[in-house]
């Protein structure tokens, strides 16, 4: 079966820290690691829970306040600081957008109730994607089959007829445990010529 | 799954359900519709049953379920799929909205008040609008326009009011969650007397626009629920500053789920004991201190301490719901007092003459309770004491209506300080019927609050028993 989908994640793939020096700053002051300030934002149950959309984003802001005894006004510092080495492979959005001409494309990805926003508004790529699968909008998480069944469904194609491109090695199993093709991103080098060689090199 | 079983859910637990796409909104609704069609004869606790515009939205939150989030749009909700019932005083556009009046027989209001739209925001399916004492005021739900609600545990007594259908509507399995008001006990009275869960949050906490009032200065929206981490699930949705409701606080909303398990080791806990409490059923008495006990093994330190004030406080607390709610009916009370039943139209009668002098002392006492209620949690965590001196009363006969006047004794206080205040099953009479424990803590305390509910509610498994209804 040959491939018709292209399905991408976004954090550590399309959206990267290349920058850690104002999260570093921002763990520092905090009294933590980059590792642990990171695993507050993004697990530790309020984490989690915004991913999964139980909670919105506001709230697991505030839930953040409360635990690093921060006022309110400091928070959009906070946000600031934490995404403030992020950066946008526009390159690599280009050759999503040329993948339409001949592919369907999706984004699928673990995050809080605002990606969809910052994706369309902030950003402007959503123009990328046939359909964005945003955990927190739909209630599930990868590595969970139903979400990659969930996109694949969106998409209007089967599992065999979708690839998936991950920088997490337990997102890219999950894939392959739906059925999908899978891709580990390492590089947007090594990423796009993965994934050339499997759309034209009809490994699949 | 089956029926049975369905309805027999937490709403925590049909959530996950929901969620995990293991359980369907349409089969969740259609169980829940079925009791009621049923069952609910025997018991009364709804007005309206929106059934089939409830069966619409399930199949909507179906289908949204299957596209993975909601047709505007939007993400899906934490209620998501979830039959939810409503006090029939919380507007609903083009639903009708009575406030348990004749008055209001006719009223379908052409917005959602700001709890029901964040419900169905939530992606809540709302199943019926529960009966309640005449326009709140009282405590028996013996409504003379809409008919007698009736105690799922023993069908003679009363549920409980103001907010009695919703908590029998929650004992006999007919929602997952219920939201109701409290203006001198209206959602932890009731909650007691069914055996469910019940809270009033700090005062400001919940917004009350589109709530048809009974007392300006001392109604509290809150959820009900049969667990206490499904009231945390409701408070959540409902709980957030509100800039067009001018009592609406703006204190950020903790998270009530967050370290909603981290017991109670360590607290200093505070069991009421004095001569204002004499007058409780030995039974409830026993079962309250036996609650202490449970806190004690789970690691809090308990002190027993005489409430001062506590008389005084339900008592100006009762001249002041009188006084607002005779103020707000103030024209039909005027021009068609046969409207009201009897035992609120005293009532308003009373309100309506009471002396200016005593509803200012009534206030100033308000501002004094409050300062002194609030240095109590100074040197304390939390305060323990029963919901209500007795168990549910008989709905008719020669003891019904004196009964009734004991039970806001122990959480009209609460509304008056506007302190949140948490009623969950702590046992039941030797005769079958259920007893409520009362927490109070601190203002916006409601997640300290929640944490002490669950840690008591996983020691014990009062949550279990359920009343038998064939």
């Amino acid at each position: 079966m040959s491939i018709r989908a292209v399905i991408w994640d976004l954090g550590g793939v399309l959206v990267r820290t290349e920058d850690y020096t104002s999260r570093d700053r921002l763990a520092a002051r905090l009294g933590l690691s980059r590792e642990e300030l990171e695993d507050v934002v993004f697990s530790k149950d309020s984490g989690d829970r915004a991913q999964l959309g139980l909670i919105s984003v506001e709230q697991h802001s505030e839930n953040l306040r409360q635990r690093f005894g921060l006022q309110r006004s400091e928070m959009d510092r906070f946000w600031k600081d934490f995404w403030g080495g992020d950066r946008l492979d526009a390159e690599l959005v280009t050759f999503i957008r040329s993948l339409r001409a001949c592919y369907k494309t999706g984004l699928l990805s673990n995050a809080f109730s605002d990606l969809r926003h910052y994706v369309t508004h902030v950003w402007k790529f959503a123009d990328a994607f046939d359909e964005m699968v945003i955990s927190a909008e739909v209630g599930l998480v990868k590595p969970d089959a139903q979400i990659y069944h969930l996109a694949l469904q969106r998409l209007g194609v089967a599992p065999q007829e979708a690839v998936f491109i991950d920088d997490m090695p337990r997102n890219v199993e999950g894939a392959l445990a739906a059925n999908m093709h899978a891709i580990r991103f390492l590089s947007p080098q090594q990423a796009r010529s993965e994934l050339e060689q499997l759309l034209n090199g009809g490994i699949g | 799954m089956n029926t049975e079983e369905l309805v027999g859910l937490s709403l925590a637990e049909a959530g996950r359900l929901v969620r995990a796409r293991e359980i369907s909104p349409v089969e969740l609704t259609q169980a829940h519709l079925e009791r009621i069609a049923r069952l609910d004869g025997k018991i009364n606790s709804f007005i309206t049953v929106m059934d089939e515009a409830a069966m619409q939205q399930a199949r909507q939150a179906e289908a949204e379920l299957a596209r993975g989030e909601r047709i505007n749009g939007q993400p899906l909700g934490a209620l998501h799929g979830l039959p939810i019932a409503l006090k029939d005083l919380f507007e609903t556009a083009g639903v009708r909205t009575t406030a348990g009046s004749k008055f209001f027989s006719d009223y379908y209001p052409e917005q959602d008040a700001v709890v029901t739209s964040k419900l169905k925001s939530a992606g809540a399916i709302l199943v019926g609008k529960n009966n309640m004492h005449e326009i709140a005021l009282g405590l028996t739900t013996v409504n003379p326009h809409y008919g007698a609600c009736h105690n799922p545990w023993k069908l003679d007594r009363v549920p409980g009011g103001s907010s009695g259908g919703s908590a029998a509507a929650l004992a006999a399995r007919f929602c997952l969650g219920a939201i109701g008001s409290d203006t001198g006990g209206s959602i932890r009275v009731p909650a007691a007397l069914c055996g469910v869960v019940g809270l009033k949050p700090t005062y400001g906490r919940v917004s009350l626009r589109g709530v048809i009032p009974l007392s300006w200065n001392l109604d509290h929206a809150g959820p009900m629920a049969r667990q206490v981490l499904d009231v945390a699930l409701l408070l959540q949705i409902i709980a957030g500053y509100d800039p067009e409701d001018p009592v609406s606080v703006d204190v950020p909303v903790d998270d009530y789920l967050l370290g909603i398990q981290r017991g109670v080791a360590g607290w200093r806990i505070i069991l009421a004991e004095d001569d204002y409490f004499e007058h409780t059923h030995p039974e409830i008495a026993q079962a309250v201190r036996q609650a202490a006990k449970v806190l004690e093994e789970a690691g809090a330190k308990i002190e027993t301490a005489p409430l001062p004030g506590a008389r005084d406080a339900a008592l100006n607390n009762g001249m002041i719901v009188v006084s607002d709610a005779a103020a707000f009916h103030a024209e039909r009370l005027h021009d068609q007092p046969e409207g009201f039943g009897a035992d609120v139209l005293q009532r308003l009668q009373i309100g309506a003459a009471l002396p200016l002098v005593d509803y200012i002392r009534a206030r100033r006492s308000q501002v004094e309770m409050r300062r002194q209620f609030a240095r109590l949690f100074e040197k304390c965590d939390l305060l323990l004491l029963p919901t209500t001196p007795i168990a549910a009363p008989p709905i008719s006969g020669p003891d019904a209506l004196e009964l009734a006047r004991w039970l806001t004794r122990y959480t009209a206080p609460f509304n008056l300080t506007g302190l949140p205040a948490l009623s969950l099953p702590c046992g039941f009479t030797s005769d079958g019927l259920p007893i409520g424990l009362q927490m109070v803590a601190r203002p916006w305390g409601e997640a300290r609050l929640l944490q002490a509910g669950y840690a008591f509610e996983q020691a014990t498994d009062w949550r279990f028993r359920q009343p038998e209804l064939m």
